[in-house]
């Protein structure tokens, strides 16, 4: 199911499948750079701070979620199987789009969190975009050029919460000074 | 190794040292948020080709 889904994103997209993962890619970064214009204008909508208040309490608290559980709070599901039967462009597109989203997914990672939590601190709706953009171009660009090289990673998400988990809980402390000069 | 990751018993305390690290960094270095966006956003969506 895995690889369907992984194929189908870069296939049956007019019989191309570098235009089909040119769709995939550029969806994402149109849905990353929403997300991360969403949460930078979040940021700049309230008092610096109400702001840094907020975004402390919400670094402690997934602080406190990343030192007490592996999987972190998320929608545990993949991408909606319904959009294989299309067959087109709209495969590409609404996989593409919904992975830069990136909260409507499996996230499978407390470093996950820096992001829109990094992305309203820094109360900037375009440096949120062009951060959560780089997320889509690492999370989308690698597995479309994965795949295209007929290369699937499987398993090591244990191995990779190994890394993951302290650089999430390091960088989420680093905010902290950050907020606490805003108060 | 991994079951010390998924133990709540242990997490804790495997999380104290990064966070110590993290809050040193923040104030000695001045790290700013953009830089931790980016390198996160590099990081996760490295990772996250292990997914399920």
């Amino acid at each position: 199911m895995i690889i369907m889904i992984t194929r189908a994103r870069v296939s049956g997209c007019f019989g191309s499948s570098v235009v089909a993962g040119a769709v995939l890619v550029l969806s994402a970064m149109t849905g990353a750079a929403l997300s991360g214009a969403f949460a930078g204008l979040l940021g700049a909508a309230v008092e610096p701070s109400l702001r840094a208040l907020l975004a402390l309490a919400a670094v402690t608290v997934s602080v406190a979620g990343a030192a007490f559980k592996a999987v972190p709070w998320q929608l545990d599901r993949e991408t909606d199987t319904r959009w294989l039967g299309y067959n087109d462009w709209r495969t590409a597109a609404y996989n593409g789009f919904a992975l830069g989203l990136g909260f409507t997914t499996r996230i499978g990672f407390w470093l996950w969190y820096v992001l829109p939590l990094a992305a309203f601190v820094t109360a900037d709706p375009l440096l949120g975009a062009a951060g959560y953009v780089v997320f889509a171009l690492t999370r989308v660009g690698l597995s479309a050029l994965l795949t295209s090289m007929d290369v699937y990673v499987s398993g090591g998400i244990a191995r990779a919460r190994m890394i993951t988990d302290p650089l999430a809980v390091a960088a989420l402390c680093a905010l902290y000074p950050v907020l606490t000069s805003l108060l | 190794m991994p079951d010390l990751l998924t133990s709540p018993r242990t997490r804790p305390a495997l999380a104290l040292p990064p966070a110590v690290l993290g809050l040193l960094a923040g104030h000695l270095l001045g790290l700013q948020p953009w830089a931790l966006l980016v390198v996160a956003a590099l990081v996760v969506g490295i990772a996250q080709q292990t997914l399920p």
